[in-house]
């Protein structure tokens, strides 16, 4: 049965490469990077076993695989259809046939192949000569099924949420953000280093870590091999029985959570209070086409994973210009805080296909009458009052940092005119180029993913007409600046007032182009 | 150009719907080949076919949701492409697929349904709480669309469909994949509809069904109007299930090569 199910994994990744470029881009990605930078990392372990850094690296190492593996399967969860342990609830297998199936089946793929070839690399390089090395095996296969259990227990864990809507619209936005966060953890040594004051502190900063990391599990496997290298044999012996009843302990475990899953019905849905329409903020809306179109995309700017990213890189792109005025050795000027108004052009872009998050549901809206000007004017309003607010917090915090108070007000008026000048010709293109947004995506960057090169290359003109739009306003605020700049605020006035009117003209432009156009706009939006 | 006369042997009632020579391809692929179609205002007519007959096409023709290559539709007097925007103020549809703006509660996709539609807000509200109601979706008013099961899903969609009390409902398979008590207040809600006179159009290929709810049905095979008329034209003395498999040509023999089927001794 286990080899059934080893085929069964096999087969899906091949199919996979079927589905769509993307899948074997993604493929031989793993493939032509994943694997050679694996080889590279096992080398270098090979490398340093035995030397001072070696003791660190290994630590490191072993924690940050087992690390990848509680992360990623439940990121792919849904990708990966043999990890879902309910799709086989059907099958006549008992749990032992189930259990050493999937464990099986988990050890087939890229990933597993990058870590035993750096688990291979951990051996060779750690392993001394005679029987210790037999040790150092059994660490490295220990290891391997320490990620292999962790990581099935956790998915078994959390499948029931995983398969839930609030759980996979998470996974979007925990996917959208985990380069950021792997590139945040990749900082920690280099703020070790600079924070040391000589090679000494450096070495003795990273034996603390080392030895904090040594205790936890994911380095026990660590310990075994750098025991058994330095010949104290007790302590090699006694934290590979320690590996293995753990290992032993999280497939009981397992197993035991593998029966209550196949026996247990899917998650309940909590009831929710009944909030209308024009709840909160929205209350302040007119109640009629405009204003329901605005307070239904508000809905969706909160609740749309891949809207939601859209406005929370805004945030974490405001977060981190602020950072840059607070931390700017010399003092940075103050007329950095006009560069917020960038912050209204993140958003402001993304209006380029204002349609793709409702996909094929604007029929609803055809159904009535057509696409009008007030449906497009409703969702630029939603994202301006959902942008404006972080630019102005953000404008605030770098007027704090640097003193630049005066420009304040014009960086929130530029930010007006970015957003007016990207909302106009955003919706005219999305009324002439629409298309849907991914249904489940796996990357929440990619708004065009699988909609072909037609749509991007309309988007990427899009945003040269933006540009080229803007290039008035721009250039008097710019030689206003160096010309003039106590007349910036008059020149943020009237940006903001050629960015409106910029606004207005696409607006009703677009809703032209719509009325003649709308089958066609949900054809598009169909996919 | 006004619609079309009914057909002389037909009661001279002003058609609620009408279309002549509708015709669509998607490439190489003729869905709807000149379909021609009547249906007499307050009627309950069934759009029948099986699978891939073109039945969804034609009600996307219809309803202005999708252009035709070739002929012309009315709603009433209307004529649905040179004045779309009239012809769907009279009517109410109900899709197949059921795509939704789901990131809304059923509460709220109802109240934005109804402004979208030009309705003044508080009738909007109070059509809104009825219609939950007597759907039994009261209780899930403010759960997000995105969580409904596939019934709640139809009599949402079935709600915002009636929001604007629209003469002619057209209803693309209403009744598939629905438990029998919501199949049931869904017709109770329809009868209602017909009581006040308005049309319904809906599409199925459950025989059963029609034949139970329809006074007249049209028979859509391979893109073509096939057969219409009263439904007990159509039958011919035959049951419907029957006259249809006649009329589309489909008789499967499973033969000996399913023989094994039901022999296991596990």
């Amino acid at each position: 049965m286990a080899w059934h199910l080893v085929r069964l994994k096999l087969t899906l990744l091949v199919s996979g490469l079927r589905r769509g470029w993307q899948q074997l881009v993604g493929t031989l990605a793993g493939v032509i990077v994943g694997l050679p930078l694996a080889t590279l990392g096992a080398a270098l372990l090979v490398w340093v076993g035995g030397q001072p850094a070696g003791d660190v690296a290994l630590h490191a190492t072993l924690t940050s695989v087992l690390i990848l593996w509680v992360v990623g399967p439940p990121l792919t969860f849904g990708l990966d259809e043999t990890l879902d342990p309910r799709r086989l609830q059907l099958l006549p297998l008992s749990q032992r046939q189930l259990a050493t199936g999937l464990l099986c089946a988990s050890a087939v793929g890229i990933g597993p192949a990058v870590t035993a070839i750096l688990l291979a690399g951990a051996v060779i390089g750690f392993a001394p000569a005679g029987p210790g090395a037999v040790v150092v095996l059994a660490a490295g296969i220990g290891h391997l099924a320490l990620c292999l259990v962790t990581a099935r227990l956790i998915t078994t864990l959390l499948s029931g949420w995983l398969r839930s809507r609030k759980g996979q619209d998470l996974l979007v936005a925990v996917g959208a953000f985990s380069g950021l966060g792997l590139a945040a953890v990749f900082q920690i040594p280099g703020f070790i280093a600079r924070g040391s004051r000589s090679v000494e502190t450096l070495v003795e900063q990273f034996e603390t870590t080392a030895a904090v990391l040594s205790l936890l599990p994911s380095s026990w496997a660590a310990t075994v091999m750098i025991a058994a290298g330095d010949g104290r044999w007790l302590t090699a012996a006694g934290m590979l029985a320690a590996l293995a009843a753990l290992v032993a302990l999280l497939a009981g475990a397992w197993v035991r959570l593998l029966e209550r899953a196949s026996q247990t019905a899917g998650g309940q849905r909590r009831a929710r209070p009944d909030r209308p329409l024009f709840a909160g903020p929205a209350g302040l809306l007119p109640r009629n086409r405009a204003g329901a179109a605005a307070a239904r995309e508000i809905r969706y700017l909160l609740g749309e994973p891949q809207l939601r990213v859209q406005w929370m890189i805004t945030v974490v792109f405001a977060g981190a210009l602020v950072g840059a005025g607070v931390l700017a050795p010399e003092g940075a000027p103050g007329t950095l805080v006009l560069a917020v108004a960038g912050l209204a052009g993140l958003q402001g872009l993304a209006s380029v296909n204002a349609f793709g998050a409702d996909r094929g549901a604007v029929w609803m809206l055809l159904s009535a009458s057509q696409i009008e000007p007030s449906d497009l004017a409703g969702k630029n309003v939603a994202g301006a009052a959902l942008v404006l607010p972080i630019v102005t917090v953000a404008a605030l915090g770098l007027a704090t940092a640097t003193g630049g108070w005066a420009n304040v007000l014009p960086a929130v008026l530029l930010a007006v005119a970015v957003l007016g000048v990207c909302y106009g010709v955003g919706d005219v293109a999305s009324v002439l180029a629409p298309s849907p947004l991914p249904e489940r995506p796996s990357n929440a960057w990619a708004g065009t993913t699988g909609t072909g090169c037609a749509t991007a290359l309309a988007q990427a003109l899009a945003f040269m007409l933006v540009a080229v739009v803007m290039l008035p306003a721009a250039a008097g605020v710019l030689a206003t600046i160096f010309l003039a700049p106590g007349w910036l605020i008059v020149a943020a006035f009237l940006a903001a007032a050629y960015g409106l009117a910029m606004w207005g003209l696409g607006v009703r432009f677009a809703g032209r182009l719509a009325a003649n156009r709308g089958p066609e706009i949900l054809s598009a939006l169909e996919g | 150009m006004q619609p079309p006369p009914p057909p002389a042997a037909e009661p001279a009632v002003a058609p609620a719907v009408a279309a002549r020579g509708l015709r669509k391809h998607f490439g190489s692929t003729v869905a709807v080949d000149a379909l021609d179609l009547d249906v007499p205002t307050g009627s309950f007519y069934g759009l029948v076919g099986p699978n891939g007959a073109g039945k969804t096409t034609t009600l996307r023709m219809l309803t202005g949701l999708l252009r035709p290559d070739a002929g012309r539709a009315w709603v009433g007097a209307v004529d649905v492409w040179a004045d779309p925007l009239m012809a769907k103020r009279r009517v109410g549809v109900l899709p197949e697929d059921l795509v939704l703006f789901d990131r809304l509660s059923g509460r709220q996709l109802l109240t934005y349904t109804g402004l979208l539609r030009g309705l003044p807000a508080d009738l909007v509200e109070e059509r809104a709480g009825a219609l939950l109601d007597v759907l039994g979706l009261t209780p899930a008013g403010g759960q997000l669309v995105v969580d409904y099961s596939h019934g709640m899903r139809k009599k949402v969609a079935l709600a915002a469909a009636l929001l604007h009390a629209p003469q002619v409902l057209f209803l693309d398979e209403p009744f598939e994949a629905i438990d029998p008590v919501s199949a049931r207040t869904i017709r109770s809600v329809l009868e209602r509809h017909l009581s006040g006179g308005g049309t319904v159009i809906f599409s199925s290929h459950v025989m059963e069904l029609v034949e139970r709810l329809c006074d007249r049905i049209g028979v859509v095979h391979g893109g073509r109007m096939v057969a219409s008329g009263s439904l007990d034209a159509v039958r011919g003395g035959r049951s419907l299930d029957e006259a249809f498999v006649d009329l589309v040509g489909a008789d499967v023999e499973t033969g000996e090569a399913l023989g094994w089927l039901g022999t296991s001794s596990d």
